[in-house]
């Protein structure tokens, strides 16, 4: 039940108009705060301003910007739009990735690599970098990243993604030692939720994600609204002010549990939507 | 209106001041809590300082190690308040510092019998009640001296790393029925017990305050409190056996709090 937790609390989340992203937008709406996300295009936002439009008073507060997480110019200003717009910056919530087609290492281009690291890891280091200067001059501040299970598991053909996901847990240590002192939290998610690519590949192997979810303690993939941004919710909140430099299982107890999901070389969970372009400067 | 208005928690280990922190914080966030400790004169007045802050409270003197006694707990709590929806297992072995070579088979049972055997007991004793109810959730709260390399406590080392395991396995087995079970793993905290500590060897907790990332020790309420919060409200409702730190980030950095090199 909303209460409030976030009145007068500005966040960022990126990749915000699908999936998890999604849930935390419209969570932090619900729970009062500033909201701004992105995502690479306008046409993607469509679901959301409906979302949005019944949240009682949320409209106001919900700010979209069409960016690219690959560019650093375009996150350092989406930091700046959202303190621009809403006169601070609290919350930072580093969700999007670019996704490269499953191949195995031999067959992996560097372009994947590079493309990967530039929409999960370099996206997530230049909105910290943006992010902190207005944090501080605050008091304080909370800042999410995301890993994966793939990177604790060694899921097969997706390296680029889970060599990502190790570097964000190494950046979210390093940064709570750095930013500690000036009360900002920063820690890491790692996450089981009902996400878009998490059905497109359910309904493309419908025995082997029913074994899966089997497998899960609580028998189910996270909410992502519910569940995942629950979470968040959690260690952005006052209930989260003494947790930091950690890396965290939202997963039902998927994380000791190791359910398989298991994804041959070439499938294509994300339905086209791979990146390609890698834009580290 | 409170995170957690009108549940049912039961706070073991009442006469430490983190398990303190975590009933007052509760009672703030609208439960009425049962304090639990073998000394009832402090369980007593763990109770009366909750509900002089406005919160509801009841102590109850229990010696958990006792065969029977944490089920009688539960069915008592139960029938009085018509329900149980939190636990916070928060024992503590009792120190004999000594290193490893020194100890014997006697500290181990001990500090098994007190931390482990309890918290299992008490677990046991609320499940069927929680579980009627369609779920609870359970905290099992961590010795400060577990994450790290502590000489001369090796005893309370060992359960921590117990309770831990115990609460991964246990937070498997129960997750189907919503009964959701966390570790919580405390910081060096600014409490009393510290004070003495503090005025013999103040160079050394200055040295550990400069090292934590959040350049403080943690306040029980505030902050170790807010996160025991976190593993019991609808935020943390998909979080299954895991360990979190209610440290200020304590645990990335290298203990210089070891009291039994010195003693």
């Amino acid at each position: 039940m909303p209460q409030d937790r976030l009145r007068n609390r500005v966040a960022i989340v990126t990749g915000g108009t699908k999936g998890i992203g999604q849930g935390v937008v419209m969570r932090f709406l619900k729970e009062g705060a500033s909201v701004v996300y992105c995502s690479r295009s306008a046409e993607n936002d469509a679901e959301n301003a409906a979302l949005i439009a019944a949240i009682p008073g949320a409209a106001g507060r919900a700010r979209f910007v069409a960016a690219d997480v690959g560019d650093r110019d375009q996150m350092r200003a989406l930091v700046e739009d959202a303190a621009d717009r809403f006169g601070r910056l609290d919350i930072l919530v580093n969700n999007a990735q670019g996704i490269a087609p499953l191949a195995p290492i031999e067959d992996k281009p560097d372009a994947d690599y590079a493309m990967t690291l530039a929409t999960g890891f370099y996206h997530s280091l230049w909105t910290i970098q943006a992010a902190v200067p207005h944090m501080r001059r605050q008091g304080g501040g909370r800042i999410i990243n995301f890993s994966s299970h793939w990177n604790m598991w060694g899921q097969p053909f997706s390296s680029d993604y889970n060599i990502v996901k190790a570097a964000n847990e190494a950046l979210t240590r390093s940064a709570a030692r750095e930013f500690g002192a000036d009360d900002i939290t920063v820690n890491c998610i790692i996450p089981a939720g009902a996400s878009f690519a998490y059905g497109v590949w359910k309904r493309m192997n419908p025995e082997a994600s029913a074994e899966t979810e089997r497998t899960i303690p609580m028998r189910r993939m996270g909410d992502c609204e519910r569940d995942i941004a629950g979470a968040i919710l959690g260690l952005v909140s006052a209930n989260g002010r003494f947790i930091t430099g950690q890396v965290f299982c939202v997963d039902g107890g998927a994380w000791a549990a190791a359910p398989v999901q298991q994804h041959k070389s070439g499938t294509d969970i994300h339905e086209g939507r791979h990146q390609t372009a890698a834009v580290v400067a | 209106m409170g995170q957690i208005e009108g549940q049912v928690a039961i706070v073991t280990g009442a006469a430490g001041e983190i398990a303190q922190g975590i009933a007052r914080r509760f009672a703030r966030e609208g439960a009425f809590v049962v304090v639990v400790d073998a000394d009832g004169a402090a369980a007593d007045d763990a109770a009366r300082r909750i509900v002089d802050e406005g919160g509801r409270a009841e102590a109850r003197t229990a010696d958990l190690r006792e065969d029977g006694v944490a089920a009688r707990l539960a069915d008592a709590v139960a029938t009085a308040h018509g329900r149980i929806d939190i636990l916070v297992n928060a024992q503590h072995a009792a120190l004999r510092w000594a290193r490893l070579a020194d100890k014997g088979e006697a500290d181990f049972l001990a500090a098994y019998r007190q931390v482990v055997h309890t918290a299992v007991a008490t677990m046991c004793a609320v499940r069927p009640h929680m579980a009627a109810r369609g779920g609870g959730r359970i905290v099992n709260v961590g010795s400060i001296y577990g994450p790290t390399a502590n000489e001369g406590v090796v005893d309370a080392v060992t359960m921590d790393g117990a309770m831990a395991a115990l609460t991964r396995a246990a937070g498997m087995e129960w997750a189907p029925d919503l009964i959701l079970v966390n570790y919580l793993q405390p910081a060096l905290a600014d409490i009393a017990s510290l004070a003495d500590y503090r005025a013999e060897r103040g160079a050394i907790v200055d040295h550990l305050i400069a090292n934590v990332p959040m350049r403080r020790l943690a306040d029980p309420v505030e902050d170790i409190g807010g996160a025991a919060m976190f593993l019991v409200s609808d935020e943390a409702c998909f979080i299954v056996g895991h360990k979190l730190y209610a440290d200020g980030g304590q645990h990335m950095v290298a203990a210089a709090f070891e009291p039994g090199a010195e003693r």
